[in-house]
């Protein structure tokens, strides 16, 4: 409807009053229409005669003025019209006769190029439009980008173009509309841009993407950037995947967390997916530090002492060992759900107490082929071996000195290899120098001078170009997704070159990974998923030394070649040279030469099968079977030939000189060792469930619920051989006699076995056949049923039982099951919320309880008493069998009851988001020493007993800082506290009734596990040796007559407070991302020095000993040096050390407990997206390129440069740091 | 259509449940390990080296020359003696630690319930005559006697004919039940009738003497004999 203003013409003759019609040049708006009808009506009160409506004409060149008159005069009608008509509108001819006025309109408006509309007894008239729809409509381009709410581009929206025509018929007011056009006439692109060419210039662009509103507008060349809102009722549309069945999050009470795939998909110092998750899930901590090697991976604290600590984790739906979580590749993982509380892994049964991450493989969708290249090189350089710190060459030639005993240990001992007493190591140079000193073979001056020279040597060039490489990770995935109705497909092929730092090591892994989706009818859809991984590894005989290795010991002199270092092996040089002559084996040693002698081998091939099938059956109910089967081997070869080191002593050892001066070996002297060993895994799955989903009164009433019944098995079985003499190339090896090297052995060998009189071989060594994962078989039921109202209110519950062959076979062990229960609200969504609604998008409550389990090790028990082979070398046959387990009929799996209460909450439009949860865990049942009476014949058996309880809170903050078209900044906070208390552990296999106890134990009733306990340091007496304040306030140094009390607790060495802060940036192009995460509130011995006694300093063959600590320069050396030290006195003989005092008194004293929190960058990366004109020329949809550095320390809270995540916070020894400020370049593109 | 998905269905229902309502799947046991059935397996139970292995607390060697060697004596590095080594070396009162758990009454009682696992379920057993039953349960009974007399003279006062009957020694245990919980001391007499029976009873059936870890009809004579 056009508006029309008033404009009021009179005309320019004076009305005459006779005249009562008048012709109205005006554009005229209805209610002046309405208003002109009626004062019309009323001046027309004299002419009431009827008009006839004919019209009979015969004009030429008029003006429409002059026609309309006439037309009035004949017809009645009044007409209105605008007066700049009246002049665009030139003179026509017009002949009309006897027409109706419909045709005497339609006539003259044909001529005229108007249009009519008649209202009454009025007609107006108007021009007709200057562009009819006759005309060619103009055809524009037009382009634009689109992004989602948070300013990143949204990728792959469909863009519709629709025409829309609109025709009416005015006498009968019939109408109808047209809409035309094309439904996906462009997507975009990786950047959030579209193109579209010839698009009819009056057509509106409807713009959709799952989950957002769909945005209309009509079209223009340029249209800009284009927003994006989420879809209003789906605010939340994350759905929680428990591996059963996927639940949209708002109707789930669980607690559950989906970490951000790209920061996981992008980052790259690790191919294991659960690593990649630092710092992105509140409560999944993950600790790298080698003292938790047991528990790396750890959902709201420990749960167990004695069974399996890890989490469980499925893929794909069928559950998977957490040793093979590097087959799965984290470029084809869609998704991963973490389940933290009973609600969300009850329905996981008895090996769910440790929480599940549920990780869903990506699949094909229909539409065009996507195509997808991702590759990242890590660059990691060499090892940190300069990490520890040590004495100097200086120092430690000043250390050696002052610690040289030749009255405890005089030279012919030194050098003398005695078997009774310990391997006797070879004599160090500065060691046989000082010795040389001692004896008179040299002179003071000459002593001197040899050991100034060494003093200036220095070995950390050499043994970082000698021993390590840089190392470097490479990964290449590349993908190809499409598919059309009936058949989607994803296939991807990945390489993962694991370049360590090794010399001449190789690693590489080869996956072929593909998922194809048949929809075979409109109710039954299958699926397969084959997903095979290769890897092969080979390695040489490489030693990796550091520099708490002596320090001045060179490798290689001057003119390149290796250096010979026979010391550290069993012999002395003084001796070395009378074996060698008996057993014609030339017994010299260096690192260098050693490594070519010998070589590992792996190739370990893992293949995970799955298949699903979907039947709708009848409304709502649809069956589902998922079928998996996981095939794993794992072979592994280890050669040592004869030539090598350690091959030769043992050579001699079983090697007789006989009086002729020749040699009989018992073992060859040609070939080498070469063992096999062969694991193979064989995991099955069959489950079948029935679902049922319905809603009702316009979803006012939701119930979805499922039954299901799965039944699986896993076994891993391996086998080893090892022979003597093998020929690598002949693969011929040499028969021994193993039953008298067994049992008698080899009497005078002409090197004795360390510890033993006759030479004996290992019973077991040439082959051996276990179950390593020894068979288990599940039978399980479960049931789960979800039921909301009215959107806002949810009641839900699951069951569980599980029968196995690992529980005690009473009825009540068997039938015991695992349930939960939950409740949410929705406050977000009430009535009386919404006037708040721009302040709180988002409010929702969730409380559960419920039962979770963990079950025992496969073979720990069952009702009889249970016994295992034994080779005993000395019975007939050489056969055996002991006791392995006592019966205990009523052994099941440990249970914890789980409270948790959460809170979702988005404020702001979801400016702000999180969730919020606090969580209560007691476990009991713990597996562990039962107390038996010890009369009976045991102590303990294996059974139930134990109490242990965890609490904590855990916070996820989503919040988008700045949010424009330009620039746009987000960041993310997640945080976990646990606390942890151990209230019973049954009997203990080694009690605590001294304080040396309590300080060895990690698992202590009343404490928290993971407990550090630490001796209450007071200094040194004054002859140097440490002393410990008992509780009751005396001194001792003794290690005898001390309480548990008499230690003092420290803490714990699992962080309490643990979590990641990460910030995401985005400027045009360009993004940048810094993820920290931070470990709180856990303490650490730090390594100190720890040798203060013996007459040597290097240990035999191991290169990560040899010299001292650093802190060794300050120790106690004379009366008096404890006012300024806490270091003990070195005393060179053991014995006298042994019964003076007890080092570990300061070693593992409190003042050398510091705090293990740190924050640490783990990777901040920066990417930019190639612009469009660049990329188009290859075809492509979308290439972006990173840059990444990862691992670097950003803070820490001890003064002395340690790293907590190489740190054995138990022990104070520290693990070589690897993988740190690592750089990687990578690129991702879509085709 | 719907025909073939409810083919499909039943098909798939009926080979889960078939794998599934198989009443021994979970009674299977693993690999590596065995429940004792056969006569056989008594047998090899009578080579557990645990039988022949009793080991004091403490061997210190009494002589200053041999134990006070300084290289020896310490626990660690080179020294090759215990702390209760050490105490004992030292004639001290009491030479155990309170964190010992295991003692020489835990070593021998381990062997008694062996012993009389073997003496009350080898007739039971199954694939053997009654003449290998017969003797795999004499040589148990001959054990058994052994080991009494061991413990009886560790923890029980030396028999004396007038007050053997009055003096208390060790319980009697002839069941291999760890869940037993009450245990009287018995006499003196008690133990020793029970020993001399118990070796007049296997002496009949005892074997030839064949290895030396087995017990045999000369060495259950050898023993008889001592008391």
């Amino acid at each position: 409807m056009q508006s029309v203003k008033l404009r009021t013409l009179l005309h320019a003759a004076p009305p005459k009053p006779k005249q009562m019609y008048k012709i109205y040049r005006h554009k005229l708006s209805v209610a002046m229409r309405l208003t002109t009808a009626i004062l019309l009506v009323t001046f027309m009160q004299a002419s009431a005669s009827s008009y006839g409506q004919r019209v009979t004409l015969n004009m030429e060149k008029s003006s429409i003025e002059n026609i309309l008159k006439e037309i009035r005069r004949q017809t009645g009608y009044d007409f209105l019209f605008s007066n700049s008509l009246n002049k665009s509108v030139g003179p026509i001819d017009l002949k009309l006769n006897d027409v109706s006025l419909e045709d005497a309109l339609k006539s003259l408006c044909q001529k005229a190029n108007l249009s009519y509309s008649v209202d009454g007894k009025i007609v107006v008239l108007e021009a007709r439009n200057k562009t009819t729809a006759n005309d060619p409509p103009q055809e524009i381009d037009v382009k634009g980008r689109v992004i989602d709410e948070n300013g990143k581009p949204l990728v792959g929206a469909s863009i519709a173009v629709i025409l829309q025509e609109y025709s009416e018929d005015k006498k009968t007011t019939d109408f109808s509309i047209t809409m035309k056009g094309k439904k996906i006439a462009a997507q975009t692109d990786a950047n959030g841009d579209f193109f579209l060419k010839n698009v009819n210039e009056k057509a509106i662009l409807s713009i959709s993407y799952v989950g957002y509103e769909t945005y209309n507008i009509k079209v223009s060349a340029n249209m800009g950037v284009i927003t994006l809102q989420p879809a209003k009722n789906q605010l939340q549309e994350v759905v929680v995947n428990t591996g059963y069945q996927k639940i949209a999050k708002s109707l789930s009470p669980g607690s559950s967390v989906n970490p951000d795939m790209k920061i996981m998909t992008e980052r790259s110092t690790s191919m294991n997916v659960l690593q990649r998750l630092d710092g992105l899930v509140p409560g999944l901590v993950i600790n790298n530090a080698p003292s938790a090697r047991e528990n790396p991976f750890l959902i709201r604290g420990l749960t167990t002492i004695n069974a399996n600590k890890n989490p469980l984790v499925v893929v794909d739906g069928i559950a998977m060992d957490m040793g093979n979580i590097s087959s799965v590749n984290p470029q084809d993982v869609e998704n991963i759900t973490v389940l933290k509380d009973a609600n969300a892994t009850a329905i996981w049964g008895a090996r769910a107490s440790n929480g599940v991450i549920v990780i869903t493989t990506k699949k094909g969708t229909s539409g065009n082929l996507k195509i997808n290249y991702d590759g990242f090189v890590n660059f990691q350089g060499k090892p940190d071996f300069d990490y520890f710190p040590v004495l100097n060459s200086a120092q430690y030639i000043q250390a050696s000195r002052e610690t040289f005993d030749p009255a405890y240990w005089p030279y012919g001992m030194a050098t003398t290899y005695n078997p009774n007493i310990g391997v006797s190591y070879g004599i160090s140079p500065d060691r046989q120098i000082l010795y040389d000193m001692d004896r008179g073979a040299l002179t003071q001056a000459q002593g001197n001078a040899k050991l100034d020279s060494l003093a200036r040597l220095n070995n950390l060039d050499q043994m970082g170009d000698i021993f390590y490489r840089n190392a470097m990770l490479m990964n290449h995935t590349l993908s190809v997704a499409g598919g059309g109705e009936k058949h989607t497909f994803y296939n991807a092929i990945a390489y993962t070159n694991n370049h360590t730092a090794t010399p001449g090591a190789k690693n590489e892994t080869f996956k072929f990974n593909t998922r194809q989706d048949f929809i075979l009818s409109k109710r039954l859809r299958i699926y397969a998923i084959a997903d095979l991984n290769y890897q092969t590894t080979s390695s040489e005989n490489w030693i990796s030394p550091d520099n708490r290795f002596v320090p001045y010991q060179m490798f290689r002199n001057p003119a390149g070649n290796p250096i010979d270092m026979s010391y550290l092996g069993v012999l002395s040089e003084a001796q070395r040279p009378s074996i060698e002559n008996l057993g014609k084996i030339n017994l010299n040693y260096n690192p260098i030469d050693d490594a070519s002698t010998g070589f590992n081998k792996g190739k370990n091939f893992t293949g995970r099968f799955n298949s699903g099938v979907s039947l709708d059956l009848v409304k709502g109910l649809r069956f589902e079977g998922v079928y998996g089967y996981v095939y794993g081997s794992n072979r592994s070869q280890q050669y040592r030939d004869h030539t090598n080191y350690n091959q030769k002593i043992n050579t001699l050892n079983f090697a007789v000189a006989n009086a002729d001066g020749s040699v009989t070996y018992h073992l060859p002297n040609t070939g080498g060792q070469y063992s096999v060993n062969q694991a193979t895994q064989q995991n099955w799955v069959i489950r079948n469930q029935l679902g049922y989903n319905a809603s009702w009164k316009n979803d006012k009433h939701q119930l979805s619920a499922l039954f299901g019944q799965e039944v699986q098995e896993q076994v891993t079985v391996t086998n080893s051989s090892s022979v003597y003499g093998y020929d690598v190339d002949l693969q011929s090896y040499s028969m021994l006699n193993y039953q008298s090297l067994a049992t008698t052995g080899i009497e005078n060998p002409i090197l004795a076995q360390v510890g033993s009189v006759n030479s004996v071989l290992s019973a077991n060594s040439f082959f051996g056949e276990t179950e390593a994962v020894p068979r288990n078989r599940f039978v399980s039921y479960y049931a789960n049923a979800n039921y909301t109202f009215d959107r806002k209110y949810t009641i839900s519950g699951s069951w569980r039982n599980d029968q196995s062959n690992l529980f005690g076979l009473n009825k009540a062990a068997q039938r015991k099951p695992v349930w939960s229960i939950g409740l949410k609200w929705n406050l977000g969504s009430e009535n009386w919320i919404q006037d708040m609604r721009s302040v709180i998008s988002q409010l929702a409550l969730r409380a559960t309880y419920g039962i979770t389990g963990n079950a025992p090790q496969p073979g720990y028990a069952t009702s009889k008493d249970v016994l295992a082979f034994f080779a005993n070398p000395y019975a007939p046959n050489g056969q055996s069998l002991i006791i392995n387990t006592y019966a205990n009929p009523n052994l099941t799996w440990e249970s914890t009851k789980n409270y948790n209460l959460g809170i979702d909450f988005g404020f702001l439009d979801n400016r702000i988001s999180g969730a919020f949860d606090f969580y209560y865990k007691k476990t009991s049942n713990l597996l562990g020493n039962l107390p038996v009476n010890p009369l009976s014949g045991a102590s303990y058996i294996d059974g139930n007993v134990g109490n242990l309880s965890n609490k904590g809170i855990e916070l996820l903050l989503n919040s988008k800082n700045i949010v424009n078209n330009v620039f746009t900044w987000s960041t993310l906070l997640t945080l976990s506290y646990n606390q942890n208390k151990i209230t019973d552990l049954g009997m203990l296999t080694s009690p605590i009734v001294t304080a040396i106890n309590q300080v060895k134990s990690q698992y202590t009733v009343g404490y928290p596990a993971f407990s550090i306990f630490a001796y209450n340091y007071a200094g040194l007496n004054k002859e140097g040796n440490p002393q410990l304040k008992k509780a009751d306030g005396s001194l001792t140094t003794s290690q005898a007559n001390t309480l548990p009390s008499d230690a003092l607790y420290m803490g714990v060495h699992q962080p309490k407070w643990s979590g990641g802060f990460s910030n995401q940036f985005s400027y045009k192009a360009f993004a940048f991302n810094i993820n920290m995460v931070y470990n709180l509130g856990n303490v650490m011995f730090r390594n100190v020095n720890q040798t203060y006694t013996g007459a040597y300093l290097v240990q035999g063959m191991d290169f990560s000993n040899g010299n001292l600590h650093a802190d060794f320069a300050n120790r106690w050396k004379k009366p008096g040096d404890e006012a300024r030290t806490d270091i003990p006195v070195f005393i060179a003989n053991a014995g006298d050390s042994e019964s003076k005092r007890y080092l570990d008194y300061y070693i593992m004293g409190n003042t050398n407990v510091v705090s293990a929190s740190y924050v640490k960058i783990r990777d901040m990366s920066l990417s930019y997206q190639m612009p469009k004109k660049l990329i188009e020329k290859i075809k492509a949809d979308g290439l972006s390129l990173r840059l990444q550095i990862s691992n670097l320390m950003l803070w820490k809270n001890n003064d002395y440069g340690i790293d907590p995540e190489f740190q054995d916070a138990r022990f104070g020894t520290a693990n070589m740091p690897v993988n740190q400020k690592t750089i990687t370049v990578g690129a991702h593109l879509t085709l | 259509m719907l025909r073939n998905h409810k083919f499909i269905t039943c098909m798939v229902c009926m080979v889960s449940l078939l794998v599934g309502c198989k009443k021994d799947f979970l009674e299977i046991e693993p690999k590596g390990k065995l429940i004792a059935k056969n006569t056989a397996d008594y047998d090899l139970l009578l080579n557990n080296p645990v039988l022949v292995s009793f080991s004091p607390i403490s061997t210190p060697v009494m002589g200053d020359e041999t134990a006070g060697i300084s290289t020896l004596f310490p626990t660690l590095v080179t020294g090759t003696m215990s702390l209760a080594d050490q105490k004992a070396f030292r004639w001290e009162d009491d030479i155990y630690l309170p964190s010992d758990n295991d003692s020489e009454y835990t070593q021998l009682i381990r062997q008694v319930y062996i012993y009389n696992k073997i003496i009350n379920e080898v007739p039971n057993s199954e694939q053997g005559s009654d003449a290998q039953k017969a003797s795999l349960k004499a040589e148990a009974l001959a054990g058994r006697a052994w080991v009494n007399f061991m413990l009886v003279n560790l923890y029980g006062k030396p028999y004396q004919e007038a007050t053997a009957a009055t003096d208390l020694s060790i319980p009697i245990v002839k069941e291999a039940d760890i869940s037993q919980t009450k245990f009287t001391r018995a006499t003196v007499k008690e133990v020793y009738d029970l020993m001399v029976s118990d070796l007049t009873n296997a002496i009949p059936n005892l074997p030839k003497a064949s290895n030396r870890l087995r017990m045999s009809k000369a060495a259950g004579e050898a023993l008889l004999a001592r008391y």
